[in-house]
Parts: C-alpha cells; sequence; structure tokens
C-alpha cells in the first residue's frame, strides 16, 4: 500500500510571530517494498516529512494518502494507522521504560489490543528479526543493556506491531561499527523480506549501500529524488547543498576530472570491480 | 627524553570494587603537542581512560600523571582539571549557563578569576573557535556543532595545555563533526595544544597523527594511522573499521593490483590510481 | 518552540528600569507590595495608579503587555469582586434579589480589594517583565548571601535554579520527542478514565526520569571537570553595582510612601 503526499506543507505555528515553514508542497509517493533514503542537511525537513507518515503531525496543506485515503480525515483511525507505518525516532533507546525486555517490546502489540498469547508471540518474531535473543534479554532490564542491543530492542518494539511500512530517523547515530554494521543488515534484511522502509540518514555509505531510491530535501522542499545511481553522480550539486557523498562517488568524480573515466558507480566494491578492469585490462586509453 | 605529557602507567580501574575491569594494565604516553586518536568498540573503556586523564576517575591501579602530577595527589586535582579540560559526548549536557558568554565564563568564575578580566579572555576564547558573533546567544538554540565549540571556548578560557575530547562529535551531523574536529586540529596545530580525540569514526581517526586502539580494556595497537590502519584484518577484530579509502586499497589488493596498502584519504588514492594508469 | 522559555516573561529591550540593579528591583517590588497594602481608601489608588503609568514608561513596556499580565488572574480577580460585592456587611442596601442583596459597603470592599489585586500584580509583572530569570536569581543569591552565616546556602540555591532554567527547554523537548514516540507505539494519552490516563503517563515518565539523571550525572561530571567546588572563592563575570539610577528609583518610590500616607491621613 503505497503512500502518497500530495502538495503537503507544513508550518509550524503558524500565525503566531514564531511561524516557521518546515515543509513546502512536497509531491511523494513511497511505493511498496522500496527502500527510500530521504537525506539533507539538518533543519532541511526530514524529520518533519517522516511525522507525517503515521499522523504525528499534520499537513497545514494539502494530504498525506495511504491506499488512496486520506489519513487525516475526521473519521480516520489515527491509531490503527500508527499501527500500520511503524515509525523509530532517533536515540529510540531512550523511550524505553518497562522492567524488562520482554514487556517494553509487547508495548506496542499490547496497545493494539492483541491477546498475551499474540502479544509474546509477536515479541519472540520480533526479537529474532533484530537478533535478539529471548532467553538471554528476554526477562533483563533494557537498561542493563549495551548501547547496541537497546537500539535493537527499540526497533524491535516497533517491529513487533507488524507495520507495512517501517519510518526509520537516523537509526545509525551515535553507534560503533560493529554495531552499525549488525543493524543495518538487520535493515537490509527486513526489506528483503518485504517490508517498505523510510531511511532518514547522515551517512551517505549506508544509503549508498541501502536505498533503491534517493529523496533530497533543502530547506523544506524536495529538491532531487531517483535511483541512488542518478542522485550520487551528481556530486557537484550535493556539495553544493553541503551534502556529503558515498566515498566511491567522491573518489570517481575526481578520477574524472583528472582524465580518468569510469563507469557510474557509488559503492566500493563497484568502484574496485571498474579500477581492476581499467587498470589490469584496456590500460591503453589511460591519460 | 623529556617528559610525557600525559602519561598512564600500567593504570587499572575498575567500577565496583572486585567487578569486572573497565580498563586493565594500560600504558600510554603523549607528548606534548601530540593528537591522538583513541578507538575502540562501545564499552572497551576509552571513555574510562578520558575520565581517568583529568582526575574524575582515579586508578584502582597504576599511575595517571598529567604533566608530571600524579592525579591520585588530591592538591594537584584542579590544577590538573585547569591544565586538561573535557568536552563530552552530548552537546546539552555541559552547558551551565543559559547565555553563551556566561557559560563560557564558568570555568573562570570557577578559578576566581577577577571579573573586570573576564570578558577579554571570554572573547578570545569564542573567537578562538569561531563563535564570537554568538557570544549572547541561548546555547539551547544553537546547533549541535556550535554547542560543542561553545563547550570548547570554556575550556580553552581556561588556558589548557591539554583538550581531552570524548565522542564530542557521536551525536554530531556531518558537517557539525567537520566544525568541532577542524577545531580541534586548529587549536592543536595553532596554539600547540595536545589533543586526545576519542572516537569511532575511522575517517576522524585517520586526521590525527597518531591512533591508539583500545580492546576490552586493554591497549592493542598503537601507530601513525598509517601503521594502524593498513592491518585491515587486525582493526576489524578488534570490532573496528578503516576509513574507506584503506577499505578499497585492500579490495583492489585482492583483485591484484599492487596498490600501497595503507592509503588514507581520497587525494592519496587519487594519486595511486594515477600511478597505476601510467604504468599500466 | 513558543516564546523562549528561559525568558520567562521578559520582555527583552533596552531601558532605565531594565538597567536598574536586579536587588534594588527586587527590594523596590517589595517596597511597592507593602504601599499598595497601606492604601486605606479606593480614591487612595491614584497615586499607586500614577506610580505605576510612570514606572511602565519608564520600561518602555506596551501597556497591553502589563495588562496580559493580568489574563491568568482574571478568575481570581472575578471571584474577589463578586465575593465582596455580594456577601458583604453593613446596612445600607443598594439592591436585593431574592437572597442575594449588595450593600454601600459591599460595593465599597469589592472595588477596594479588586484594585489591590490589580495593582499588586502589575507592579510585580514589572519585575519579572523587565528581568531576565537568571538576573533575578543573581539578585536574590546577593540579596540572601548575608545569611550565609546561618548556613543558609544561598549560592547552592541560585546554581539550582540557574540550572533548572537552563534544562527547562530541553526537558520540555525531550517530554515533547518521548510522547511523540510513545504514540507512534499506540500509546493514548487523551482518553480513558483518570486512572488509565494516569498509567498511560508512565510511558512518558520513566524515560523522562531516566534522561534527567543521565543528564545530572553528566552535567555534574562536566561542572566538576570545569572545577566547579561550590560557591567558595568563585568570581562572577555580572558583578551586581549600585548607581545613581537605582538610588533615584529608590527616591520615587519614597514620594509614593509620602504621598499615600498623606492621602490615607487627609482625604
Amino acid at each position: 500500500m503505497p503512500i502518497t503526499l500530495e502538495k503537503l506543507s507544513h508550518t509550524y505555528q503558524e500565525g503566531s510571530p514564531f511561524q516557521a515553514t518546515a515543509l513546502h508542497d512536497i509531491n511523494l509517493t513511497i511505493q511498496d517494498g522500496e527502500l527510500l533514503a530521504l537525506i539533507g542537511h539538518t533543519g532541511s525537513g526530514k524529520s518533519t516529512l517522516a511525522q507525517h507518515l503515521n499522523g504525528l503531525l499534520k499537513p497545514t496543506a494539502g494530504r498525506v494518502l495511504l491506499d488512496g485515503q486520506d489519513i487525516n480525515q475526521k473519521d480516520a483511525d489515527r491509531r490503527a494507522l500508527r499501527f500500520r507505518v511503524g515509525l523509530v525516532f532517533q536515540y529510540p533507546e531512550h523511550q524505553l521504560f518497562e522492567e524488562t525486555v520482554r514487556k517494553d517490546i509487547g508495548f506496542g502489540p499490547r496497545n493494539m489490543g492483541l491477546s498475551e498469547q499474540e502479544v509474546e508471540q509477536r515479541v519472540h518474531e520480533a526479537m529474532d528479526k533484530t537478533g535478539l535473543v529471548y532467553d538471554e534479554v528476554g526477562e533483563k532490564s533494557p537498561f542493563e543493556l549495551s548501547g547496541g542491543q537497546m537500539r535493537r530492542v527499540a526497533l524491535a518494539g516497533v517491529l513487533a506491531m507488524k507495520p507495512d511500512i517501517l519510518v526509520l530517523d537516523e537509526p545509525t547515530a551515535g553507534l560503533d561499527p560493529r554495531a552499525r554494521d549488525f543493524l543495518l543488515s538487520d535493515i537490509a534484511r527486513l526489506h528483503r523480506e518485504g517490508t517498505t522502509v523510510v531511511m532518514i540518514s547522515h551517512s551517505m555509505d549506508d544509503v549508498a549501500r541501502l536505498a533503491t531510491r534517493v529523496a533530497v530535501l533543502e530547506k523544506g522542499r524536495l529538491v532531487m529524488e531517483g535511483p541512488p545511481g542518478d542522485i550520487f553522480t551528481q556530486v557537484d550539486r550535493l556539495t553544493a547543498m553541503g551534502l556529503d557523498v558515498p566515498q566511491a562517488s567522491k573518489l570517481r568524480h575526481e578520477l574524472e576530472a583528472e582524465g580518468i573515466v569510469l563507469p557510474p558507480c557509488y559503492l566500493l566494491d563497484d568502484l574496485a570491480d571498474h579500477l581492476a578492469h581499467r587498470l589490469k585490462g584496456g590500460a591503453a586509453d589511460a591519460t | 627524553m623529556t617528559q610525557p605529557h600525559l602519561s598512564l602507567q600500567n593504570v587499572t580501574y575498575t567500577y565496583e570494587e572486585n567487578g569486572p575491569e573497565a580498563v586493565s594494565d594500560f600504558s600510554l604516553d603523549v607528548g606534548r603537542g601530540e593528537f591522538v586518536a583513541l578507538l575502540g568498540h562501545n564499552g572497551s573503556g576509552k571513555s574510562t581512560v578520558a575520565k581517568l586523564l583529568n582526575g574524575l576517575y582515579t586508578p584502582t591501579g597504576g599511575n595517571v600523571l598529567v604533566a608530571g602530577m600524579d592525579t591520585q595527589d588530591s592538591q594537584y586535582t584542579w590544577e590538573i582539571r585547569k591544565r586538561c579540560g573535557m568536552v563530552f559526548q552530548n552537546p546539552d549536557n555541559q552547558i551551565v549557563a543559559t547565555v553563551v558568554r556566561e557559560d563560557v565564563a564558568f570555568g573562570l568564575e570557577n578559578l576566581g578569576v577577577p571579573s573586570e578580566d573576564m570578558p577579554a579572555i571570554i572573547d578570545r576564547a569564542l573567537s578562538a573557535v569561531n563563535m564570537a558573533d554568538f557570544a549572547d546567544r541561548a546555547p539551547h538554540m544553537l546547533s549541535g556543532g556550535q554547542k560543542q565549540r561553545i563547550a570548547i571556548a570554556g575550556i580553552l578560557a581556561m588556558q589548557p595545555e591539554i583538550i581531552v575530547l570524548d565522542e564530542a562529535t557521536a551525536m554530531l551531523d556531518p558537517s557539525g563533526r567537520e566544525e568541532v574536529l577542524e577545531t580541534a586540529l586548529r587549536l592543536n596545530r595553532e596554539q600547540g595544544i595536545t589533543v586526545v580525540w576519542i572516537t569511532h569514526f575511522m575517517e576522524e581517526a585517520a586526521r590525527s597523527s597518531r591512533v591508539a586502539v583500545m580492546y576490552k580494556g586493554k591497549l592493542v595497537m598503537d601507530g601513525t594511522p598509517r601503521e594502524v590502519f593498513s592491518q585491515v584484518d587486525l582493526v576489524r577484530e578488534y570490532r573496528l573499521d578503516v576509513p574507506p579509502m584503506t577499505r578499497l586499497a585492500h579490495m583492489l589488493r585482492e583483485r591484484g593490483l599492487d596498490v600501497r596498502p595503507d592509503a588514507l584519504t581520497i587525494p592519496e588514492m587519487r594519486q595511486e590510481v594515477k600511478r597505476l594508469a601510467h604504468h599500466a | 518552540m513558543l516564546r523562549d522559555i528561559t525568558l520567562g516573561q521578559y520582555y527583552p529591550i533596552d531601558s532605565p528600569v531594565h538597567r536598574l540593579d536586579p536587588r534594588i528591583k527586587i527590594l523596590l517590588t517589595m517596597a511597592f507590595i507593602v504601599c499598595v497594602f497601606l492604601v486605606g481608601s479606593p480614591l487612595g489608588y491614584l497615586p499607586i495608579a500614577a506610580y505605576l503609568a510612570w514606572a511602565t514608561w519608564m520600561a518602555r513596556l506596551p501597556a497591553k503587555m502589563m495588562l496580559r499580565s493580568m489574563r491568568p488572574l482574571r478568575i481570581l480577580l472575578i471571584f474577589t469582586f463578586v465575593l465582596n460585592l455580594f456577601f458583604g456587611t453593613g446596612d445600607t442596601e443598594l439592591l436585593r434579589l431574592g437572597f442575594i442583596r449588595v450593600t454601600q459597603e459591599g460595593l465599597y470592599n469589592a472595588i477596594h480589594f479588586s484594585l489591590r489585586l490589580i495593582f499588586l500584580v502589575i507592579g510585580s509583572s514589572l519585575l519579572t517583565l523587565t528581568t531576565p530569570p537568571v538576573t533575578l536569581t543573581d539578585g536574590l543569591e546577593s540579596l540572601v548571601s548575608p545569611l550565609k552565616v546561618i548556613k543558609f546556602p544561598a549560592h547552592e540555591m541560585a546554581m539550582m535554579m540557574t540550572i533548572a532554567l537552563r534544562f527547562i527547554p530541553t526537558l520540555a523537548e525531550e517530554a515533547d520527542k518521548i510522547m511523540k514516540a510513545q504514540s507512534a507505539r499506540g500509546a493514548d494519552f487523551t482518553s480513558g478514565s483518570l486512572k488509565q490516563r494516569a498509567q498511560a503517563l508512565i510511558p512518558l515518565l520513566v524515560p523522562l526520569f531516566v534522561s534527567a539523571f543521565r543528564r545530572a550525572g553528566d552535567l555534574a561530571m562536566a561542572m566538576e571537570s570545569r572545577c566547579y567546588r561550590g560557591g567558595e572563592g568563585r568570581t562572577r563575570l555580572h558583578v551586581l553595582k549600585t548607581g545613581r539610577k537605582d538610588w533615584l528609583a529608590v527616591a520615587s518610590i519614597a514620594v509614593l510612601y509620602a504621598v499615600v500616607l498623606l492621602m490615607a491621613r487627609y482625604v
């Protein structure tokens, strides 16, 4: 079920002297099964946009459609919507509150009104999906865990609601390299298994690794949108916006300026292949 | 040899009596004017080392010397903290005052600096971190990178010789991280301040002059960024990663290309590719 | 973020009143409050009103701001007025509606006490509108510091207030974020019985407390590493100074006292 943002604008504190436009005339459709990365400078409106996807914020103009239905209609069931569109906030471990990991992950399913048996089942599944071992940590207090584990408990807490669409705001912020890698492969697996994912990230290398499509926000406007191959080859434009580009794109771009032209790529593996091919094989056209 | 600026000698630290050792038998000397990056996975003990460096913690075993002063000797406590300033991870949790200028003054007030001397010192400290225009702003309205630079200014005002930054960029966006790293590098270069930079961003460590790696409370690697990161497999064993260009060099070598294994930055890699393109 | 909460009511402009020493301002406000209580009749409020009008003009505050400060108290004000009006004592009946009767004394008291309340509120608003909370804290610290001899923790109290002011916006933002995060997991903060609503607050309060304690720990560590060791031997960036303008302000309130006391006696 696709989500469509239709001419969506959001203005904070409209009508007051502190009014500020966070989003301006956004048109964007999130397709089933894609992994859409939202990138942009801090304050470009990414998080504001994410909070419109499950109705936490209401547009001041325009509409958000889920399956063609306006989610902010008067008779819309906004709570049911939250269970279909799971939103994981930045530093989600800061919202953990229960005595045990098991209970905390079960909070969402319990709010859905499921039976204890079903809740338990969902907790098990969610822990499996995030690489948490039930018998090891299920009865532990979430506050005893390491930072990386707490992050996974928080993610499991949202997955336990079995959302069709998963929205992640900076999922890897503050994690060490190992924990970052684990979490990214969890996200990749969820996506492969059919969950639609929207991911906000500052790390272009993470985005390059996972995204099937990239949308770029600047000062509340959607300025670029397309497959990563199209976005990350526009190195100059992204740099002008103060954004990073994946390291592979950057090197490829610099080599191009030196007259060494390689096929478009944005992943280190692909770049290594192209370079190997170029430097070992058809070297005649170098320089 | 001249006396090291910071010296950890067989340091052990446990949070609880008979508890597990957060830091065990850790020895490291840092020379005056060095820029050392301290790396390690979460829970490796690197934050504990930071807090041992200015006497916030005192070692359970071994000694920590700051400019020759032992942190266990309580008569030096304040002198050590004045000379060795700390910037912490969360920018919100280290700013005390509601106005930037007053926050920078905090350390000076604690040291009993005469009121009439403060404004000039504060202005100089804020200029050194390029935040002079923000002196009268409310800190909570600033960006993360700006807040961290205010924190650095607060320490600079106390005229330290050493600054320890404990994952000061972990909560920042890429531009904020660059602002703070650039500031620390410049203070090291221009004012000769010794910097201990704790991070888990390998690209940042690549820009230091020395990298020390911790694993489970122990010092396991110590050398220049090139020496450390060229050992890709070992670094990964310690639950870390190498900078992307070093990873690329590793991949190219696996594909049979003779690139240097210790390339760290994009310009270096570009040079390598050009060299190979010429030879091919 | 609504109005910058650390400023409280503070109206950030420059005026002679804004520049007064906060200690003097606090003392003057206290003196003013006493003065209001010395007024014996509704007519006696004339000099008070004139004084306030003059002070407001000197502070360059728009009259609208002053009236707005009355808003939170309008219920209390109506209550005071109605209570005095309908349940007053005295014999000179002006009006009778069933069991309700309005007497001349009742009317007199209703006006008298309502005016007193109005002037008290406006007078103290003048202090908070022209002084940022942090400066107020500094002033208070300085005023109560003589009490240190009897071990009153003046510095600690002021430091606590400053830190509270610094962290109110941070924690407010955090509370908002946690509330949203729990709503995203289906938490419902707005409906249900009183008991259900109280229980619904647990997922908000637990993380908020955990975070507040973590922040407090971090802050203590940061303060200690910046050589904080209590008020002993500490200097301050801003030294409170009392100057000519402060003594003029004191003189102005002395004049007010004289007029009010004379009127109470002869009018």
